[in-house]
């Protein structure tokens, strides 16, 4: 399998990642004589901790998205009961290891916003186990670094 | 609300799918238009047949589920910024 190792950084398994909209919303746009918007080169913070991926609204902004889903989810924040929220479909890459270097290519997955950005933490999404169900994820603590098979 | 006549189509039709439990619905306003056995493939058709008009894609379920993120964060659609 293809795979990744990066140190660990004080926030935990963090990845570059480039953002964009779907390939089948990127053949609507052409078909349409619109623009693509650019892709957005993002922070992501691999957390086993998230049902569904989760992006700063600011980033699905920069995309021009429209929401084409809604899910139901349950956070810290929501005040004990689930609460239903609109979903976007993008396409991610990982960026890792040499300049240039692309891993693990979706092209088109469904995530949730969350103001991430606002809390100062360096990312602005959350690579949550929707991704993570096809990869392999290695946690090496004593070490100081982490590994992603895909 | 974004997909409101969308989701109402979902609630109303959602008793007469039991046979597509699992499957992915495409909605356009009042219409269904078709079930899909993978997300992309929903999505793919979505684009190709209503381009950049509102469609639902949603993953057909008899009890929601619902999705845990343990991390302290607001759910935060585009429309509130």
């Amino acid at each position: 399998m293809p795979h990744f190792s990066l140190q660990l950084s004080p926030q935990g398994p963090i990845v570059d990642a480039g953002m964009t909209v779907s390939t089948a919303r990127q053949q609507a746009l052409v078909a349409q004589n619109l623009a693509i918007p650019p892709p957005q080169i993002v922070r992501g913070l691999i957390d086993t901790g998230a049902g569904l991926s989760a992006v700063d609204p600011s980033v699905l902004q920069a995309l021009g998205l429209n929401p084409t889903g809604e899910a139901e989810i349950f956070t810290p924040t929501t005040g004990g009961i689930p609460v239903k929220i609109p979903t976007y479909d993008v396409c991610i890459a990982i960026l890792a290891g040499r300049t240039g270097d692309v891993h693990f290519i979706s092209d088109t997955i469904q995530v949730t916003g969350a103001s991430l950005t606002a809390q100062g933490l360096g990312y602005q999404v959350l690579i949550g186990r929707d991704i993570l169900k096809s990869c392999i994820l290695y946690f090496n603590g004593a070490d100081g670094v982490f590994s992603l098979s895909y | 609300m974004a997909l409101e006549k969308e989701l109402e189509t979902y609630s109303s039709k959602l008793p007469e799918w039991k046979d597509h439990v699992g499957k992915f619905v495409l909605i356009h306003g009042n219409e269904v238009a078709d079930f899909f056995s993978t997300y992309e493939d929903a999505i793919k058709s979505g684009y190709q047949r209503f381009k950049m008009e509102p469609f639902l894609v949603k993953q057909i379920h008899t009890k929601e589920p619902v999705l845990f993120i343990s991390r302290c964060i607001t759910p935060t659609p585009i429309s509130s910024l």
